[in-house]
């Protein structure tokens, strides 16, 4: 149950795809985006964010209110985020987008940290494998970028 | 970058919505999420796809990368069994978590150039390790304290420094450093001109690497409160540190300022107080997390180490670890782990990683390594001397066309 001040003013969000979600000021001005709209007295009812759908939206809003909330613990949030990004890669790519987009610079980490640890320690294979990617080097391209490596990290 | 038309069965069940993915993210959240990489990763990356190897090599990438890297051990062998070591380095970089193995696996292994066309001993390392500064390495020929090479020892580039005048003179200190407000890398070496045994007066020359030569300025009287201890100087906050070896000052740390020119007293932490005895021989200077450190090694067997977390602030300095006994010998060239725990290093003997919370330590095995060595803090980077040099006097060579 939230127990954030009855005060707080409602804001309307408006997704690509048309959803019209309601959130707590306090929540939303995470977004620096949204933040710099409240504050030059620009933010319409509902704000239209053209950029993100209303999935992603509510990912979002459910990341923000979390970390506007006071009382959650540096070790519970970190638990939390740990459990919030374990997701799939479509999704991870639109939270990348809407944070980026909506200026969240915590989430943005958050997401781009997870993609590192994706690649991190893997072979050129295995990351090939994981994303998706065409390998597009010329095999002569490719001789050349492994006797550039070869002489490190054997 | 281009994604293979089939559909993957790898890939874990993707939403009915999303038809972009991961791929297709713009180039400047790429260099976010690359440069968070370890470069032994960032090796295989460049293997991955053409847009991958461009991010990479791109020198907005290495700007970014740097920033983001932190200080990791390089390992020096001391005495290599195999001549064919006596170039070698290896890198440490953070571990995934789950240390405590034991065991430190050596495969990140770089080589350097060669310093000295005729070493004395052939088995025995041909270079002493100068200093680092954000992301290259200063050479000088063994135990010669006299900067000779930069490099860097990741890309392989190095440059060779023009001859300073060297005759009638004894070298003080030296080292390599960084302005960022210019992006100039230094070297600057301090000497006493000395004439029929006479002391004439204090020189400090300046280097700015890509250039063809030294600039001077002169001293009457010697510009340090007392005299430096030469070796391993530490960069930090666009100055190196050095001890000062003096027991009745408690101005025992020196630096010098490469953007004002100028050399300064560091504040040690309030502990060494005026009038208390200090002895240098016990401490060694390093770096742990971003600030400068200082363990100390006292004779009841107690090693405390010193952060000065806001350079230049004396009431800053916290005592981070205090331990005792400690195994014997000063540890050194500090590096905190992912886990929390503080990897510290010695000269010769096996690396120790010390756990605050449960307040022990362990040793830790190298896996590959048959030598003594030492360790040095180093951010690995991708910075290329290509993009340091100013001018086309100055020719950048590497290691990999030797």
């Amino acid at each position: 149950m939230s127990l954030s001040p009855s005060t707080s003013k409602m804001l309307s969000l408006k997704s690509s795809d048309g959803k019209v979600l309601e959130v707590e000021e306090h929540v939303a001005v995470l977004c620096e985006t949204i933040k710099s709209l409240v504050e030059d007295g620009c933010a319409d009812s509902p704000i239209p964010l053209a950029n993100v759908d209303g999935a992603t939206l509510g990912n979002v809003m459910e990341w923000c209110k979390k970390h506007a909330d006071q009382k959650a613990s540096a070790d519970d949030l970190e638990d939390w985020d740990a459990e919030f990004v374990e997701r799939d890669q479509g999704e991870l790519y639109h939270l990348i987008m809407a944070a980026n987009y909506l200026n969240i610079k915590g989430l943005l980490d958050l997401i781009c940290q997870k993609v590192a640890d994706m690649i991190k320690g893997k072979h050129p294979e295995k990351i090939r494998e994981i994303f998706n990617i065409e390998n597009d080097f010329t095999p002569e391209q490719q001789e050349q970028i492994r006797k550039d490596n070869s002489w490190a990290f054997e | 970058m281009k994604r293979k038309k089939m559909s993957n069965p790898v890939e874990d069940g993707p939403r009915q919505t999303s038809i972009q993915s991961i791929p297709e993210l713009p180039m400047v959240i790429w260099i976010d999420i690359l440069s968070r990489l370890p470069v032994k990763t960032l090796f295989n990356c460049r293997c991955v796809c053409t847009s991958w190897l461009h991010i990479i090599s791109d020198p907005q990438f290495a700007k970014t990368h740097l920033a983001m890297s932190q200080h990791c051990p390089l390992l020096l062998p001391t005495h290599p069994i195999d001549a064919a070591f006596s170039r070698t380095v290896f890198l440490i970089e953070g571990n995934n978590g789950n240390n405590l193995d034991a065991k430190i696996n050596l495969n990140s292994r770089l080589y350097l150039p060669k310093c000295d066309p005729n070493p004395k001993i052939i088995s025995e390392r041909d270079f002493s390790v100068v200093n680092s500064c954000n992301g290259l390495l200063c050479l000088s020929k063994s135990g010669s304290g006299d900067p000779v090479i930069v490099c860097n020892p990741i890309t392989g580039e190095y440059i060779t420094l023009p001859e300073p005048m060297r005759n009638t003179s004894k070298l003080l200190v030296s080292g390599l450093g960084f302005i960022s407000r210019t992006n100039q890398y230094k070297v600057m070496r301090m000497f006493v001109l000395v004439i029929n045994e006479v002391i004439v007066r204090w020189v400090v020359q300046n280097h700015t690497i890509g250039t063809g030569s030294w600039t001077r300025i002169h001293y009457l009287e010697c510009p340090l409160p007392c005299r430096p201890t030469p070796w391993n100087g530490i960069f930090l906050n666009g100055a190196i540190n050095w001890f000062c070896n003096d027991r009745r000052s408690s101005k025992f740390i020196v630096a010098f300022d490469f953007e004002n020119e100028r050399f300064q007293v560091v504040p040690p932490p309030p502990h060494f107080g005026a009038g208390q005895k200090v002895d240098i021989s016990e401490m060694k200077m390093g770096i742990l997390g971003g600030s400068l450190c200082i363990s100390h090694f006292s004779s009841n067997g107690h090693l405390d180490v010193w952060v000065m977390m806001d350079y230049g602030v004396q009431g800053s300095w916290t005592k981070a670890i205090s331990i005792g006994p400690f195994p014997s010998g000063l540890y050194q060239r500090i590096k905190y782990q992912n886990n929390g725990e503080i990897l510290m290093f010695n000269r010769g003997t096996a690396p120790v990683s010390y756990n605050p919370v449960r307040k022990s330590f362990s040793y830790l095995k190298f896996h590959g390594i048959v030598s003594d060595f030492e360790a040095i803090a180093h951010i690995p980077s991708f910075v290329s001397l290509k993009d340091v040099v100013v001018g086309d006097t100055v020719v950048v060579l590497n290691v990999k066309s030797r």
